[in-house]
């Protein structure tokens, strides 16, 4: 009777240990292949010919077509820089600084990847919408009221989910310095 | 409980066996990538617009500022050309496997001209025929050389404005993806049957598949 216990129990750990590991690591990644740089993540290898399993299994998963890092980076946010989730409940800033890409645009969503219905049809600004300011930033208002300037939409009711996408980026190598891309927009809560 | 340990380290084996299969075995099960998404509102070789910023997208994170058009190409049988309009600079043309692997990717910054073909060849045809960088015609053509025969090519329009959008769609529908059918020397006096007819591009949304005319833009 012990050992069928004891045999039901290892079947358990092994189950829920084994799944369990697989479906954070291919959900969230880990450092190596899906580095973070405040907010933002990308999953580096998507798309790669030799992308590693982690990767492909993450890609097949979320119904993705990625381009490989050289041609295209895509890097997710939900958090702001504090590393408090994106909620259409607050108002945000996003400043950025021209990008080192061919073009680049700024996408907001929900949490399950849809965009959020919105009157005035806006759900992102790219490189050629965004005007650059005296400073040399572009910023962006992420609330759900109007704001003057760039504004995006956020409804009610949702969790958000930013997504930057570049097409061909300065290398990726000259991007990332100690590991961590540079010049990557920042994301302030304003209000809540 | 001391007899358990022994059960204990079986389990942190096993569960590491398990996550390795499972891992290794997620592409091969997943029902929902990008393939068979798209699988569920295309044929195979036929090039299909998706519309601007639609809120039931088929795949998720689309951009909301970027025309897409797509062709699923399946090479078993023959090789495919994909013809298509560079709009600018900025846009792209990337071909993926079938489980996602980009292969394959151009810009028109490095394509330096507006119009493009591109024949997809498989790497196990290779070998067997002498497929060149000009075509028939006389025209220049890119040849993609393919690991596998399945695989998606993705057009990316970004869209400067709302104002621009219209003209990338109509951009976008004069491209073309269909197989190449060779010329058959006891076919000479039928040339023109045996050319491939331009297959009309189809703009799709969410799981409806609808033909469209050429002209007709939502």
């Amino acid at each position: 009777m012990k050992n069928l216990v004891f045999f039901l129990l290892f079947a358990l750990l092994s189950l829920v240990m084994g799944l369990g590991s697989a479906y954070i690591l291919i959900e969230d990644g880990f450092a190596l292949v899906s580095p973070q740089t405040g907010p933002w993540k990308t999953w580096i290898n998507a798309g790669s010919l030799t992308a590693d399993p982690y990767t492909r299994a993450h890609v097949a998963r979320s119904g993705d077509l990625p381009t490989n890092a050289a041609s295209g980076l895509a890097f997710i946010a939900s958090t702001d820089d504090d590393g408090r989730d994106l909620s259409s409940a607050c108002e945000y800033e996003i400043v950025a600084r021209p990008l080192s890409a061919i073009w680049w645009t700024i996408g907001l969503y929900d949490s399950q990847g849809q965009l959020i219905p919105n009157k005035a049809g806006r759900h992102a600004f790219n490189s050629q919408n965004l005007t650059v300011l005296p400073d040399g930033t572009q910023r962006i208002s992420l609330a759900p009221q109007a704001r003057p300037g760039h504004w995006l939409p956020s409804g009610e009711d949702h969790d958000l989910t930013l997504v930057l996408r570049m097409i061909r980026p300065l290398s990726v190598e000259q991007q990332r310095e100690g590991g961590v891309f540079q010049s990557l927009p920042t994301i302030q809560r304003v209000s809540c | 409980m001391r007899a358990f340990w022994p059960w204990l380290l079986a389990a942190v084996f096993c569960a590491g066996l398990i996550h390795v299969l499972a891992v290794l075995g997620v592409p091969y099960l997943a029902s929902r990538d990008g393939w068979s998404r798209l699988g569920e509102m295309s044929d195979e070789n036929q090039i299909y617009l998706l519309p601007i910023a639609a809120a039931d997208a088929p795949l998720p994170f689309m951009a909301p500022d970027i025309a897409y058009a797509f062709c699923r190409f399946n090479l078993t049988a023959r090789n495919v050309l994909l013809q298509t309009e560079l709009g600018d600079a900025t846009w792209s043309i990337a071909v993926s496997g079938r489980r996602g692997e980009n292969f394959y990717f151009i810009s028109g910054a490095e394509a330096k001209r507006r119009e493009l073909r591109m024949l997809l060849v498989p790497r196990a045809r290779l070998a067997e025929e002498a497929s060149t960088e000009r075509s028939e015609e006389g025209d220049e053509q890119i040849i993609v050389i393919t690991p596998d025969m399945t695989g998606v090519a993705v057009i990316r329009a970004p869209v400067r404005g709302p104002s621009f959008a219209k003209d990338n769609i109509n951009a976008l529908q004069s491209a073309q993806c269909q197989t190449v059918i060779e010329p058959d020397p006891n076919l000479i006096a039928s040339e023109t049957e045996a050319k491939p007819q331009p297959t009309v591009p189809t703009v799709v949304r969410g799981n409806q598949r609808q033909s469209r005319p050429r002209n007709e833009v939502r």
